[in-house]
């Protein structure tokens, strides 16, 4: 299952890449293709963490309301940098996480990175955020973001 | 002009105005975390509306979606590894016991690290 995941992967990344019609080269990519799949399923590089399939469907709804956020989060440092004097009352807070999978925890500590004023600063049990003022780190403590990731990480 | 390219245009420019705000935000924050924030959110987005702008300006009629595809394989990179590095860059700061700018008078924003105080480094601010 994996093998055939890797192998159409490879195979629609390569021909995205180059873009070749001739037999010859199509027939050159497939086989590479199945042999690097070969490789690196025998490998063990294929796993749960290099794979996550689970995610992918569910990201449909993720990533547009992640996007909304990340323009919000523009608007608002672009009017503070752009402000005469300078609005801002940095500070350090801990957010906890207990999510449990390593992509749910990355896919969390990248999305603040993206969101209003805040960036990940350490990501272990809980995560160390910086906001750029309060405002920020409040709408973090509500925890709407991490009930989202949870239920992208949901059926794990 | 044609519709492409008045979309084109205003995507290229929203995007280069982003990336400006990012290297004023740069220059305008008190300290070095601060600065992050511009850089780290401003800049990226800005170099993604450019990509998106470009895709809007691809006219070869044979090869047109293979290259908006690449420009979209970009953008999908760009949006993972630009949050991944503001993250590594803060915490190498943080590491290195970098104390943060506080406004002045803000008591309950002052970071206390368990343990080792952090040695405090001085930062110009506005």
């Amino acid at each position: 299952m994996r093998f055939a995941l890797s192998f159409l992967f490879l195979l629609s990344f390569w021909w995205l890449l180059s873009g070749q019609t001739k037999p010859l080269l199509l027939g050159t990519g497939v086989t590479v293709s199945a042999l690097v799949a070969l490789l690196s399923t025998r490998m063990g590089l294929v796993d749960e963490e290099s794979h996550p399939m689970g995610f992918v469907p569910k990201l449909i709804t993720y990533v547009p309301w992640l996007a909304w956020q990340v323009l919000q989060s523009n608007w608002d440092v672009t009017k503070r940098v752009w402000a005469p004097s300078i609005k801002v009352e940095p500070r350090f807070i801990r957010v906890p996480c207990d999510l449990e999978t390593e992509f749910g925890r990355v896919t969390y500590a990248n999305s603040i990175t993206m969101t209003p004023g805040t960036v990940t600063v350490e990501a272990d049990d809980s995560f160390l955020i910086h906001a750029l003022h309060q405002d920020a780190a409040d709408s973090l403590k509500t925890g709407d973001m991490e009930r989202r990731v949870r239920s992208l990480e949901g059926s794990q | 002009m044609a519709w492409n390219e008045i979309v084109a245009s205003v995507l290229l420019a929203l995007g280069v105005f982003l990336a400006l705000t990012g290297s004023l935000g740069m220059l305008r924050m008190p300290d070095f975390y601060s600065r992050l924030h511009p850089a780290g959110k401003n800049d990226s987005l800005g170099a993604v509306l450019v990509l998106v702008g470009l895709c809007f300006m691809v006219t070869d009629p044979i090869g047109q979606w293979l290259v908006i595809t690449k420009l979209l394989l970009i953008i999908a990179f760009l949006i993972i590894s630009a949050p991944t590095a503001t993250h590594a860059i803060t915490k190498a700061a943080f590491l290195e016991g970098l104390q943060p700018w506080t406004k002045p008078g803000d008591k309950e924003g002052v970071y206390k690290r368990e343990g080792e105080p952090l040695h405090a480094k001085e930062e110009d601010h506005v």
